[in-house]
């Protein structure tokens, strides 16, 4: 069987973490602690009766032990078996019941659960995150169960899903010592052995308010929903301060070269991946604008020439994986027919060092703006948006939760010669690695 | 003017709060009043041509989107099926003054989406882009290019995404349910083959696109951040003239639903579970004041997770992974239906239990806490709804075309809400059958038939086109050598067969949209060489040998196990006719009579002596060899054979279409014979 292309997009969808987002308009909030620590951000829009509401927690499996991966991921799941007031399964009932929607996603640097209800359910909203924070249930059951879930959604989402390893065969060569060094799902041997007491310890050191934002946005009144959230959240206990310390990698100095093996995929796919800055580097947002450059739509610079004019590619793509204490810049293409994939490499690779070399056009740079500025609006049209990219601010950029409204004014002021300087900086073909995304041979599955 | 209306479900909003909040979170909280949910009128216009412009103000950000819609009604497209579809991927392949490159750059561009279809299309951008968005769309609707060589591109992308579709036991059964519930000359029961887009021009899509896209019965709306007056300024600066033929709305003739329930099947034997619907026409016009109660049943009985048939059929019996129903409404006929996947031995349990749940709803009441749960869910999900602009524009568009009370979605919670136990069971015998149904089951007969038989309800047998099959073998007069000799005569004769010692066949393969290049090497006995090669080098070869043989793909080898060699050292020449006439350990058995690719044709059931099934198709008329199916390590693999040609002094096929389908997935190969050499360029050597 050929290889269903939309998969591969699939799958690195799936891993991508966060983007930076911004948006045109101003987002107007308001901000405060409780005594307790929690960081409450209300936006209030009365356009429509709509609300969300969302709890962002500053843990990723970057907050995990060596020996425990997958346990950030594990709690998105575990947090769902009920509470002392919520029986088991009735969670999810509760939300539909009552017209609203609602999930959770993890990534290496933080948790996010959320709630979407009509607003005259705010309560009900915050119940259940207050519920969830206060005093979960975490017991044999629940951990039996979800970790057959978890290995059911692994088997789903990554080892049956063709490319779905392309995330683990870079970050584990890219970063040696950080915890970026393993995936967010973790091992499912680490899982086995955990005991109870290790998920409870794990809950009480992260799952607290003071490691929280409750990010609400939507047709709310602020006065009365601030006592609403302090009737719910308060008698929450303060956990210990929590110290992270971010690992440094060293510097990479020598090209590395590699071949990973998929048994899902018939097709091979050559990658190349270069370590990069955390997301409060200005460099992260210049590369998001090289991604686009490259490979974003139909008329970018890698899929005419390779897809369109030369057709020796199926698939091509730059990728800007960012995240909090570094990130991967991945170029990668997929060949069509025999076309051997150093050809590809080299195209890409030509691509890449033009930007380098000159700069682009005006009329590029403004198609770029264009794009970027469009995407912004739409990812600020609903609550659920905007209760997410306030939380994100305060998580990820000291604490300036109104980061969301500057983002605009800082893509405007990249010029197209930082374009060129910062491919040069990290787009280096000494320091990256090449990785040969090859078939696994039929004798050795 | 903009003129801004609201309404109160209750007259208060306020939240249960005092300065001291104090909560009791042992219980769940109960909500606060049901929001205010304003609904403002988008301003209306009418163009001189025609067109009904509706304009929703929104400046909360920075972008407008138009959106088009050519009220045609439903189009009887006849021996044309897909006319329409191609239609509508015309217009997106450039204008007269721009190619398609330049168009996709033009809206790239500027960050913005386009898109065009038979009935209408979109545009959205920026504030700043709009006009040019806004004059892209018009352009593309007013003065497509239409090129002949756009047209041979789609026609091909299409056979080849109907010929995918060929083992899709899903997208057959959604034909086949619209087929045989509206008849195949209704709008809703006619569908696309493979021969109706074959016959298509590009006159005919022409003709289509002069008829159909016209300002005539068209609703444009235009949605955020733009004055009523600017969008009325630029509506008419670029449609404003634009002229075109008048639409009526067509009348249909009313369909009946059968007089008593009964179930029609559909066999595919690659089918690893039942598509089982439940269906009767109903006819329900949005303004009829049963549509809030028929909503309501429609959510109690399969309308989510909480409702009667995932919980009888998933959760109590474990049936399926989800059962569910839908119900429509609106100016024409529509349908009820309430549908699940189902494990094929179940297959006529769930019958029974889906019958039972329409039943059940149709004579008892339901209790109150369903119909409650029921309205707190559509109260939810109409609110969530409102965060989206364009559902404002919807709404009105929705009150003009159906004909509805201009407060139809002010007061549509009032009336959801107003619904009590008894109306839900009386619209429930009024739209939901059980008596007089129609059950469509469409998977492995052999495995379920059986049992829907054991069933009080006739059970009539129809093929994947909703043609009725005769089922039974006594219709057929012949039996299965009788076809086999027939073949072999047709194909030149037993004597001229013998006389071929081996074939070189050299083709062009088609496969997703890639033209590869493929030979075919056979020789008596039984030796095989097939090899695909691109630019010269091999992308895959599959050797036999005789004795020995592998397969080997993009630098992987594979070799023949015992089994697979067992299985090719039974046929002893290149036309295994010869071998099923010759040795009696091959077994075989007409199985009547089935529609291939539009022929009649003998289905003939052989067992090889190592036990493997092959079904073969064999033209009643012409006698050739249609098609052959075959099941080979969990792969289905169907080959379609056509273009029969004189080669020497036999014939041979020239056209051959293999879909290979596993696990959901499906692949198809289309190879065409461009050279045929009958025993010359063949030596034992090459099987190496």
């Amino acid at each position: 069987m050929m290889l269903n292309q939309k998969r591969f997009i699939y799958a690195f969808l799936l891993l991508g973490g966060i983007s930076a987002t911004a948006m045109a308009q101003k987002v107007e909030f308001t901000e405060y602690d409780l005594p307790n620590g929690l960081h409450v951000v209300l936006h209030q829009d009365n356009a429509a009766p709509v609300v969300a509401v969302s709890v962002m927690y500053h843990v990723g499996s970057k907050n995990e032990l060596t020996n425990r991966t997958g346990f950030a991921h594990f709690f998105e799941h575990l947090l769902f078996e009920g509470s002392e007031n919520i029986k088991r399964g009735e969670f999810m009932k509760i939300v539909s019941s009552n017209g609203g929607q609602n999930n959770a996603n993890t990534t290496q640097d933080r948790t996010f659960y959320y709630e979407v209800f009509p607003s005259n359910q705010l309560k009900l909203g915050l119940w259940l995150e207050s519920e969830r924070m206060f005093h979960p249930v975490i017991n044999e059951v629940g951990v039996k169960t979800q970790n057959e879930v978890v290995k059911e959604e692994k088997r789903l989402r990554i080892d049956n899903q063709p490319y779905g390893h392309f995330a683990e065969e870079i970050f584990k060569r890219l970063f040696t010592k950080h915890p970026y060094t393993w995936q967010t799902i973790g091992s499912m041997d680490d899982l086995d052995a955990a005991k109870l007491d290790e998920f409870k310890a794990f809950f009480s050191k992260y799952y607290v308010p003071n490691n929280a934002v409750l990010s609400i946005a939507g047709d709310i009144d602020v006065a009365k929903t601030k006592e609403m959230v302090s009737a719910y959240f308060a008698a929450v206990p303060k956990g210990e301060p929590i110290n992270y310390k971010k690992i440094i990698e060293e510097p990479i100095t020598k090209p590395m070269v590699d071949t990973a093996y998929d048994a899902n995929i018939q097709l091979p796919a050559i990658m190349a991946a270069y370590r990069i800055p955390g997301l409060m580097d200005k460099d992260a947002t210049t590369l998001e604008m090289i991604s686009s450059i490259l490979s974003g739509g139909a008329s970018s610079k890698l899929y005419r020439k390779m897809v369109d004019e030369k057709k020796n590619a199926l698939q091509v793509g730059a990728i800007n994986y960012v995240l909090e204490d570094y990130g991967a810049y991945i170029t990668y293409a997929l060949p069509n027919g025999e076309t051997p994939l150093n050809t590809l490499l080299a195209d890409i690779d030509d691509e890449v060092t033009k930007l380098q070399t000159e700069l682009i056009t005006e009329e590029e740079y403004k198609k770029i703006q264009n794009q970027f500025e469009s995407n912004y609006v739409t990812a600020n049209s609903r609550m659920l948006g905007v209760a997410e990219n306030l939380a994100n601010g305060y998580t990820f950029y000291n604490k300036n939760t109104g980061h969301v409204n500057e983002e605009l004014d800082e893509i405007r002021k990249i010029t197209r010669e930082d374009i060129r300087t910062v491919a040069k900086k990290y787009l280096q073909p000494n320091s990256r690695l090449v990785l040969y995304y090859l078939p696994k041979p039929v004798a050795a599955q | 003017m903009k003129k801004i209306l609201s309404f109160a479900i209750a007259s208060f909003i306020c939240y249960q709060a005092s300065a001291q909040v104090t909560i009791d979170r042992t219980k769940k909280p109960t909500p606060g009043p049901a929001p205010i949910i304003t609904i403002p009128d988008p301003t209306t216009y009418k163009l001189a041509n025609g067109i009904t412009l509706l304009v929703v103000e929104d400046h909360k950000l920075p972008k407008v989107s138009a959106s088009l819609f050519i009220d045609a009604g439903p189009i009887t497209e006849g021996k044309k099926a897909g006319v329409m579809s191609m239609m509508g991927q015309m217009l997106n392949e450039g204008t007269t003054s721009m190619t398609k490159a330049e168009f996709d750059e033009a809206v790239d561009r500027i960050g913005a989406d386009v898109s065009l279809s038979s009935s209408g299309g979109g545009a959205s951008s920026l504030t700043r882009y709009f006009t040019e968005a806004f004059k892209l769309m018009a352009d593309g609707l007013k003065s497509p290019s239409m090129p002949q060589e756009s047209f041979d591109k789609l026609k091909s992308q299409t056979i080849t995404g109907i010929k995918s579709d060929a083992k899709n036991v899903k997208a057959v059964s959604g034909r086949v349910i619209n087929a045989l519930s509206y008849g195949i000359n209704h709008p809703n029961g006619e569908f696309v083959t493979e021969e109706s887009i074959n016959g298509l021009t590009l006159a005919d899509v022409k003709a289509a696109y002069s008829k159909y896209v016209t300002p005539s019965r068209t609703y444009l709306t235009i949605i955020g951040d733009i004055k009523p007056d600017d969008a009325k300024k630029l509506a008419e600066s670029l449609l404003g003239s634009w002229k075109g033929s008048a639409l009526t709305l067509p009348v249909l003739a009313k369909v009946s639903n059968p007089a008593k329930t009964e179930i029609d099947v559909v066999d595919m034997s690659n089918a690893v579970q039942s598509e089982i619907t439940v269906s009767n026409l109903v006819d329900l016009k949005m303004g009829d004041p049963d549509y809030f109660a028929v909503l309501l049943a429609n959510q109690i009985l399969g309308g989510g997770s909480e409702s009667r048939l995932f919980n009888n059929l998933r959760e109590k019996h474990g049936f399926t992974y989800g059962a569910y129903s839908s119900t429509g409404a609106g100016r024409y006929q529509s349908t009820f239906s309430a549908s699940a996947s189902v494990r094929t031995a179940k297959t006529d349990s769930a019958v029974v239990e889906f019958i039972n749940e329409i039943e059940s709803l149709r004579t008892t009441k339901v209790s109150d806490e369903e119909l409650a749960t029921a309205k707190a869910l559509y109260n939810g999900s109409f609110a969530l709804g409102m965060e989206n602009t364009a559902r404002i524009a919807t709404f009105a568009r929705n009150i003009l075309i159906n004909d509805l009370p201009k407060d139809f979605y002010r007061t549509y919670l009032q009336k959801i809400n107003s619904v009590n136990k008894e109306d839900i069971q009386r619209v429930a015998q009024k739209y939901f059958n059980a008596k007089n149904t129609r059950v469509i089951v469409v998977g492995n007969t052999s495995q379920m038939l059986d049992g829907l038989k054991k069933l009080s309800y006739p059970v009539m047998m129809y093929d994947k086109f909703a043609e009725p099959v005769k089922e039974s073998t006594a219709a057929v007069n012949v039996t299965a050598p009788e076809i086999f000799k027939a073949y072999v005569a047709v194909m030149g004769g037993e004597a001229e067969l013998q006389k071929v010692k081996s074939i070189k066949a050299t083709m062009t393969m088609g496969m997703q949209g890639m033209s590869l290049n493929a030979s075919l090497k056979t020789m008596t006995p039984n030796m095989e060489l097939m090899e695909v090669t691109m630019n010269g080098a091999t992308v895959m070869k599959n050797v036999f040998n005789g004795k020995i043989g592998y397969q080997a793909q993009m630098g992987n080898k594979k070799d023949m196990t015992d089994e697979e060699i067992k299985e090719k050292n039974v046929i002893t020449g290149l036309f295994e006719q010869l071998d099923y006439l010759k040795y009696p350990a091959f077994k075989s058995e007409v199985k009547g009579v089935e529609k291939v690719n539009g022929s009649d044709a003998y289905k003939v059931m052989v067992t090889y002596p190592s036990g493997k099934v092959k079904t073969e198709y064999y033209d009643v008329k012409s006698k050739f060899l249609l098609r052959t199916d075959e099941m080979t390590g969990g792969i289905s693999n169907t080959t379609d054979y056509s273009d029969y040609k004189k080669v020497g002094n036999i014939m041979y096929p020239y056209a051959l279409t293999t879909t290979a389908a596993a696990g959901g997935q499906q692949q198809v190969i289309e190879l065409k014979v461009t050279d045929l050499k009958l025993n010359s360029e063949v030596s034992a050597e090459d099987f190496k």
